[in-house]
């Protein structure tokens, strides 16, 4: 699976990089979200991992810009964030074309078991 | 104590007071000046009596005068008859000649007609020798044989001989040994053409006209004489009946005090005793004494006759009679203060729930506040008042902006730390998986799993620490889906399957039949987590059992999560639930943990709208129970 990162803390794009990769996905990543959405318009990706807090450009920046260029169906946007959020605020989210959300920090297994699931849904 | 109270209280005092104040002023005033006139007024009735008491006198003078103008009386004694001297028969009867017959004759019809046209008892022809000529009482003319020739020891027998033609002396009174009553007499000389007065005539007035005189509507008059005696009352009809009802031939016996009363009968004080000295010292005057406990106003008056003192006498109950009395009046003013005052105490009420009812509110408001979610006050008036609500309203606009200050720094500690945990247990979790970064030794291993296990720790306690932190700002958030209890409990088995498999626990699910419920699962998963992981902490080592059931309880599920460890000591329950509280045992120590699991539980459960208790004993394992509503508990209104 073709699978950009958008996340400013590089420590997390690295750790992504190394276990994505070993798990036979194709993973790459940028740390801000303004590149981030450019990377999504050049490129075509399966799915996308969007960090939603970021400084300047935020993830909701990026799905607001996706929307706009009308490719938010292009790709699955899977929100990858520690910001405490209720379901509900997800759910508005996924109104806007957002595919779902895993949330930080999470147990490796498990994000590699919801990225199979993700794929296959 | 309340304003509003407070207010009443010395508002009342001081309508009350006023009212109070006021009205006995002016009634006083009224009172005094009532009693004033009462007082002049019962003094022109006292002149009034008097003058009638004069005219009286006078016209009776008049009469007795215009009476012995007719020229018979002088023809009688200028008759040589008459003038030759008195003739009587063997048995002492005065003799009349024919020519003295005629005249007597006529002089008889004369008195006669006079007497019918006035109010006197008897008339009399009186010689100078004391001999009555003619003799008239209550209109009987006296036979010859019954004229008395004693008339000389007569009263009034010398004074009349001493005026002129046309005096009129008045005799005191003495009691008639004719018309057997008490009288007063007038006399007048007859004076013949040559100045000589050969005899005087007089007539008799019962006293009883004084009686009718005194006689007053309202209040009581008598006349008293010299020597006190009261000799008319308007109070004492008997004296005009029996008391002059004498033995007749008493003429000389007519002390005034075999017959009237004293004045000292009227009343014995040292205050009634001044007035009588007053009377006695002056010719007129006024003044009051004290009877019954009520106050008398006495008005007097010397009469020109006899030194008799007119006395008006009237109790204060009589003052101001007529369509009203002062005691009316005084009634009246009563019920008009009471009245006011009530009218004033209204207002007072009135006027002080005014006052509190802004602050009232305002406290109710306060009161009702969500400590989370300030709203401003409503209260608004267009006074002082005003001051006291903007004041609070920016203090809650401070406090809301500090909310949001500590809402915001909450998310941002949310998301900063858990951002770092993310490489840390992405890492850890990388390296364990030997496969992508190469193998590790036993002991990087070991370090690993280290690292590892309290990032995972760290996570939770952050979990605990914000879930709590949102309980207090009561910015909990629930998602409310619809749940199959059954499903649920099953996933928690599953999930946690990892936990108590190492200490070989005994999970068993009681719960029968089918239960839905719609609440938060994630958070109802936290409280079990928390609950069961606790019940795994303080099991036993071994045979370690954790019963959980469900079970329908009207519009709630009952929970309960039961295990068999160690218990709680009943001592310890009651802090149980609260925040950072942690059994002190050493095992607990053990447990570690950041003491908030089970506030944080409670605080869920209530927020959800349930109830969390438990029950245990020492050494006999421990039984949580809460309830949870079946359906999401209604909004608060905001």
């Amino acid at each position: 699976m073709k699978i950009l990162g958008i996340d400013d803390n590089a420590d997390i794009t690295e750790m992504l990089d190394t276990v994505l990769n070993s798990a036979e996905h194709e993973f790459s990543f940028v740390n801000n979200g303004k590149e981030g959405l450019e990377k999504i318009k050049q490129n075509t990706y399966d799915m996308v991992l969007l960090d939603l807090s970021m400084p300047n450009f935020t993830g909701i920046d990026v799905v607001n810009g996706l929307n706009d260029a009308g490719i938010m169906n292009k790709q699955k946007i899977v929100l990858f964030t520690a910001s405490s959020m209720t379901d509900t605020e997800i759910e508005q989210l996924l109104k806007k074309g957002v595919h779902s959300c895993i949330r930080k920090p999470v147990d490796i297994p498990v994000l590699l078991e919801k990225l199979v699931e993700i794929e296959n849904s | 104590m309340n304003i509003s109270i407070k207010l009443m209280i010395l508002f009342s005092t001081l309508i009350v007071a006023t009212v109070g104040t006021s009205s006995f002023i002016a009634f006083q005033s009224v009172e005094a000046s009532v009693i004033d006139s009462e007082l002049q007024d019962m003094s022109s009735v006292v002149k009034f009596k008097e003058n009638e008491i004069q005219t009286l006198h006078s016209r009776a003078s008049e009469d007795l005068v215009f009476a012995v103008q007719n020229p018979a009386f002088v023809d009688y004694f200028e008759l040589p008859d008459t003038q030759a001297g008195n003739v009587y028969d063997e048995n002492g009867v005065k003799q009349f000649t024919p020519e003295q017959q005629v005249i007597k004759d006529k002089l008889d019809t004369w008195i006669y007609n006079f007497q019918s046209k006035f109010s006197v008892d008897e008339t009399c022809l009186i010689d100078d020798k004391g001999q009555e000529h003619t003799r008239l009482t209550f209109q009987e003319i006296a036979p010859a044989d019954d004229l008395s020739s004693e008339e000389a020891a007569a009263p009034f027998f010398d004074p009349s001989f001493l005026l002129d033609k046309a005096e009129v002396h008045l005799q005191y009174p003495y009691v008639s040994p004719d018309s057997e009553r008490w009288v007063f007499a007038y006399t007048t000389p007859i004076v013949t053409s040559d100045g000589s007065k050969p005899a005087f005539y007089h007539f008799e007035m019962p006293i009883i006209v004084f009686q009718e005189l005194v006689d007053v509507d309202v209040g009581r008059m008598y006349v008293v004489d010299p020597d006190g005696f009261i000799i008319a009352d308007s109070d004492d009809s008997s004296l005009a009946n029996a008391k002059y009802n004498v033995n007749p031939g008493t003429i000389t016996d007519f002390e005034p005090s075999d017959y009237f009363p004293s004045i000292q009968t009227v009343y014995a004080s040292s205050e009634f005793n001044d007035i009588i000295q007053g009377m006695q010292t002056s010719t007129e005057g006024s003044g009051t004494y004290s009877k019954d406990g009520e106050k008398h106003y006495v008005s007097y008056k010397q009469l020109p006759t006899f030194g008799w003192t007119l006395v008006y006498d009237k109790p204060y109950s009589l003052m101001l009679v007529g369509d009203t009395n002062l005691s009316n009046l005084r009634t009246t003013m009563a019920i008009v203060a009471s009245a006011i005052s009530a009218g004033g105490l209204l207002a007072v009420v009135g006027v002080s729930s005014r006052i509190t009812k802004p602050i009232n509110q305002l406290a109710k408001e306060c009161k009702s506040q969500n400590p989370a979610h300030l709203k401003k006050v409503t209260v608004s008036t267009k006074d002082e008042f005003s001051h006291v609500s903007t004041a609070i309203n920016g203090m809650i606009d401070q406090v809301n902006q500090l909310e949001k200050q500590k809402e915001e720094f909450s998310s941002m500690v949310t998301h900063e730390l858990k951002t770092p945990l993310t490489p840390i247990i992405g890492w850890c979790q990388t390296l364990q998986n030997q496969k992508i970064l190469g193998p590790i030794n036993e002991k990087q291993t070991k370090a690993i799993d280290s690292i590892l296990k309290n990032a995972k720790r760290l996570q939770l306690m952050i979990g605990d620490v914000l879930d709590a932190q949102k309980l207090d700002m009561d910015r909990m958030r629930f998602d409310y889906k619809d749940i199959s209890v059954n499903e649920f409990l099953e996933y928690l088995h599953t999930n946690l399957q990892n936990v108590m498999e190492p200490k070989q626990i005994e999970y068993i699910n009681n719960t029968k039949g089918e239960l839905k419920i719609q609440s938060d699962k994630n958070r109802l998963e936290q409280v079990f987590s928390n609950l069961i992981l606790n019940a795994v902490d303080f099991a036993p080592q071994e045979n370690g059992r954790i019963e959980i059931s469900a079970e329908d309880n009207g519009d709630f599920i009952l929970f309960h999560v039961k295990d068999n460890g160690i218990g709680i000591a009943k001592d310890n329950q009651k802090d149980l639930f609260k925040k950072f509280y942690q059994v002190d045992t050493s095992h607990a120590r053990k447990h570690g943990g950041t003491g908030l699991g089970l506030s944080v539980s409670k605080g869920i459960i209530e927020g959800l709208g349930g109830k969390i208790s438990v029950e245990s004993d020492e050494g006999k394992g421990a039984d949580f129970q809460f309830t949870v509503p079946k359906k999401p508990k209604p909004k608060e209104k905001e």
